[in-house]
């Protein structure tokens, strides 16, 4: 029996592009100066760039399996590397622990909506709605995928670089200094977070078989890893430009900056503008998961469609969006500590797993695929 | 004896059901003249227009020219058929067969085998001309057909440009995109749809540009079309489309010739449809329907700013009342101070909430709409006064609405107005109403849920297999000289990638203009 087909879209490179950058930075940029600050203090900026490093080593990872199984998912090929037992079982810890992040981001996003704007809100309609969206852009596929952040990532980069710049009276530039070694260390320490972050990179690994680029090149993972280095390192500048050391005293730091602009006593109190683009980006994150989800699960399970699962998957997120913490200050711990092992496991360990398993079975069998 | 007594008199056909006709009409022509016409007078039966004119060729050959009144030239067929052939002398039964070529001075001439065939060119308006102890129907091209004049279409008016637009004719329209495009590279397939209108379709594209994949999928579509009738294009339309259910419109609509043949050169098909001013462009995109004629023809610099004037418009339509109620009921501190207080002053009367007075306004202003264009012309201009004395003056100083409310809206309807595509701009007035109730219940949260609602749609959304939102998304390189801008002519090279793929180029490069080399001492 021939199987079944189950994404026949193919996208470009840069559309992989725009959602590995939109993946990492949507939810990263609104509290990560605050958890990057409680480590790095005042040289919270130098964090993302050593995290660059963790960010590489896993597109590192998703490229070199993605040479061995050209046209598969990390699904597939761990069944295929592991054996049919095995293989299932860490696919369905793979997708569970998907599951988990997905209702992780979920609950950062109600966090926000309902702790800024919508304090009255029932949670319900604010989560429904968001996973009624995120169904709707995963089962159209990866090319709507594709499209959506061709379409929103560069208007919302856009309003997010005006926005910054707009900040730029209360800018106070020694606000950086001094810069000594112990916070160059200090900074070490602070990339924990964001080595978290970039380690969700991994996902392109869901992306590369359905991606039309040239074999053997990686230049365009280096692109968004630096464009993902340099709007962290910038938004944790200005963060530091304006608010000094009182940053990792503030929940979402970059919402208090954009509080802060006021432009001719008319263009003022813009904070909602914020939600309108860091939505539109937790959306296209949310729905990416939701896609990696979906897919992986018809993978699992040898369906032939995985449509059908927009809707269960969407509902699941919105109860795992609820049920993952009691509150926001066990979720920013649970981010800023236990996520990072977590996140490492699945993202890094298991796909080294995978690719030395993949290394192995080539020298000695002549072919794994 | 028997036999030619059931030969001479056939039983009388029952012409009820429509099988019924099927059979009488697939039936061929048999050489008696009689029995023929016999069958020709029951078809025709109840007929007040059909005109059985007999006479003898040469005076010697009885035969019968049947047509339709006002729709046949008459004049003509006095002049060029019943006189030559009652004129000439002396022809044998053999000569009988070439009378015809030598004859009849008419360019248009056909033979016809069977009942089916004549009804459709008597219907069509031409003669039928039957002769005796002939088995063949001979079709005479004189038809006539009332037709309006050709004037400037009244719904895309444009400053600059031709002022031609189709009408209801599918053979002068025909021409009139022949006399813009002279090559013979135009071609036009064409079929027939609808039981008993029989109305002629005409797909047209350009053999070397269009894709040929496309013309055959634009052809099997209409090829299943099964209905009665068509009356308009807009039956075609429903009919071809590639998500029945979206309301974005998935065929481009245009009444002007110039439209049609650039969008033949861009590589698209254009169907034409019998009775019907509307050619129907596809695959359609969503910035082509934002663009407008007199982006190509007045110079680029301006055709690019208002071309951004209408995207931004089409926008400012679709979002300002929502964003409007959004801010109002939600997020009042966005709001710059001295201004919320006077809306807060012209709001203090008003006794509904911002998202009832923001819906009743906007069904107030699209009944006026609708109104203006229903009613007769002399009575449209008294619905706009009355409209405007109620809406603008009384309910704003009678405290049912706010006076900004009243701008807002009035700002909408007035940006909405720049769209130059009708069906997109009908779109946009439904969606407003989703969005407002979105703003109206979760604040910007809403309309950003709307907002990408919409998105997720335009990007599933395809027209005949060609992305709806090409060549934003997914992009495509080099296709942005005419996206959101009208580059100028001589750096507009390339086709739209995905009609003309194989015939790229349509500028050659390197035309820019400058002054000579030369310099001022030549």
């Amino acid at each position: 029996m021939k199987k079944p087909v189950l994404e026949t879209g193919r996208i470009s490179i840069s559309q992989t592009m725009l959602l590995l950058f939109i993946l990492v930075n949507a939810t990263a940029v609104l509290s990560a100066p605050s958890i990057m600050g409680k480590n790095a203090g005042r040289a919270l900026w130098l964090s993302p760039m050593w995290a660059a490093i963790t960010g590489f080593a896993v597109l590192v990872l998703a490229i070199g399996l993605h040479h061995f199984f050209p046209k598969k998912t990390i699904i597939e090929y761990g069944n295929r590397l592991l054996g049919p037992f095995f293989g299932k079982l860490a696919g369905a810890a793979f997708l569970l622990y998907l599951l988990h992040q997905d209702g992780i981001i979920m609950r950062e996003y109600m966090e926000f909506v309902v702790g800024v704007f919508l304090e009255k809100t029932p949670v319900f309609i604010i989560l429904g709605g968001m996973a009624l969206l995120t169904s709707f852009a995963a089962r159209g596929g990866i090319e709507v995928l594709g499209r959506l952040g061709q379409l929103l990532v560069p208007s919302t980069l856009l309003i997010w670089t005006l926005l910054l710049l707009l900040t730029f009276q209360d800018w106070t530039m020694t606000n950086i200094l001094p810069l000594t070694v112990d916070d160059v260390v200090h900074s070490i320490r602070g990339s924990i977070a964001p080595q978290t972050w970039y380690t969700e990179f991994f996902l392109v690994a869901f992306l590369l078989p359905y991606t039309k680029h040239r074999k053997g090149s990686g230049r365009w993972g280096t692109v968004v890893i630096i464009a993902t280095v340099v709007t962290l390192s910038v938004v944790n500048l200005i963060c530091v430009f304006v608010f000094g050391n009182l940053v990792p005293t503030l929940t979402y730091p970059v919402m208090t900056l954009i509080r802060y602009i006021n432009i001719a006593d008319f263009f003022e109190h813009i904070d909602a503008l914020l939600l309108i683009i860091w939505v539109v980006g937790v959306f296209l994150k949310l729905a990416f998961f939701q896609y990696c989800i979906m897919l992986g699960t018809a993978q699992w399970f040898n369906m032939s469609d995985y449509r059908p699962l927009a809707l269960p998957i969407g509902f699941l997120t919105v109860l795992l969006g609820i049920w993952v913490a009691p509150n926001l200050q066990e979720l920013t711990r649970f981010i800023s500590s236990t996520d990072y092992f977590y996140m490492i496991s699945f993202f890094v360990v298991y796909p080294l797993l995978l690719l030395v398993i993949a290394f192995i079975r080539k020298r000695f069998n002549q072919g794994v695929s | 004896m028997r036999r030619k007594f059931l030969q001479k008199k056939p039983k009388p056909m029952s012409l009820k059901t429509p099988r019924d006709w099927d059979t009488a009409l697939n039936q061929p022509l048999s050489s008696d003249l009689q029995q023929n016409m016999e069958i020709l007078k029951q078809l025709y039966a109840n007929t007040l227009d059909v005109v059985f004119r007999s006479f003898q060729i040469a005076g010697s050959h009885s035969a019968k020219l049947v047509y339709l009144d006002n729709m046949a030239d008459v004049a003509r067929i006095d002049d060029q058929v019943l006189k030559p052939l009652m004129e000439t002398q002396d022809i044998t039964e053999k000569q009988l067969a070439s009378v015809i070529e030598q004859y009849l001075p008419v360019a248009s001439i056909q033979t016809l085998q069977t009942f089916e065939d004549c009804i459709r060119e008597i219907s069509s308006g031409n003669a039928i001309l039957l002769v005796d102890k002939n088995d063949e129907a001979t079709k005479i091209g004189l038809s006539q057909r009332e037709k309006r004049q050709i004037k400037e279409p009244e719904n895309e008016p444009v400053i600059r440009g031709p002022k031609e637009g189709f009408i209801e004719s599918l053979p002068v329209n025909l021409s009139l995109i022949r006399q813009m495009i002279r090559a013979p590279q135009l071609k036009m397939k064409s079929l027939t749809v609808g039981t008993y209108t029989k109305t002629e379709i005409a797909a047209v594209y350009m053999e070397t540009i269009a894709d040929h994949t496309l013309v055959e999928e634009v052809m099997n579509r209409l090829k299943r079309i099964r209905i009665d009738g068509v009356l308009e294009s807009g039956y075609i339309e429903e009919f071809i489309e590639d998500n029945p259910y979206s309301p974005f419109p998935q065929t481009k609509i245009s009444e002007r010739v110039d439209v049609a043949a650039s969008s033949l050169l861009e590589g698209r098909v254009v169907i034409l449809v019998n009775g019907s001013p509307t050619a129907l462009v596809v695959p359609a995109s969503l910035t082509s329907l934002i663009q407008a004629a007199d982006d190509y023809y007045n110079r680029f610099l301006f055709g690019s700013s208002f071309r951004i004037l209408r995207f931004t418009s089409f926008f400012v339509s679709l979002f300002l009342p929502g964003f409007y109620v959004a801010v109002i009921s939600f997020h009042q501190e966005m709001v710059p101070t001295d201004l919320l207080i006077s809306i807060a002053a012209s709001r203090e009367a008003i006794p509904f909430p911002t998202l009832v007075e923001a819906i009743i306004m906007q069904l107030a202003f699209e009944v006026l709409r609708e109104a203006g264009l229903r009613l007769p012309r002399q009575v449209g201009s008294a619905v706009t006064i009355v409209g405007a004395l109620v809406i603008g003056q009384a309910a704003v100083s009678a405290g049912f609405v706010s006076a900004t409310m009243v701008i807002i809206i009035a700002v909408t309807g007035i940006t909405s107005f720049t769209a130059p595509h009708y069906p997109l701009e009908s779109a946009i007035r439904i969606l407003r109403f989703v969005l407002m109730f979105l703003a109206g219940t979760l604040g910007l949260l809403g309309l950003v849920f709307g907002m990408l609602a919409i998105f997720i749609h335009l990007c599933t959304l395809r027209s005949f297999g060609v992305p709806y939102l090409a060549p934003m998304a997914p992009a495509q390189k080099g296709e942005w000289e005419d996206t959101m801008v009208r580059a100028p002519w001589w750096k507009k090279t390339k086709r739209p990638h995905f009609t003309g793929e194989w015939n790229k180029y349509r500028v050659p490069p390197g035309q820019k203009p400058g002054p000579g080399k030369e310099g001022d001492d030549q």
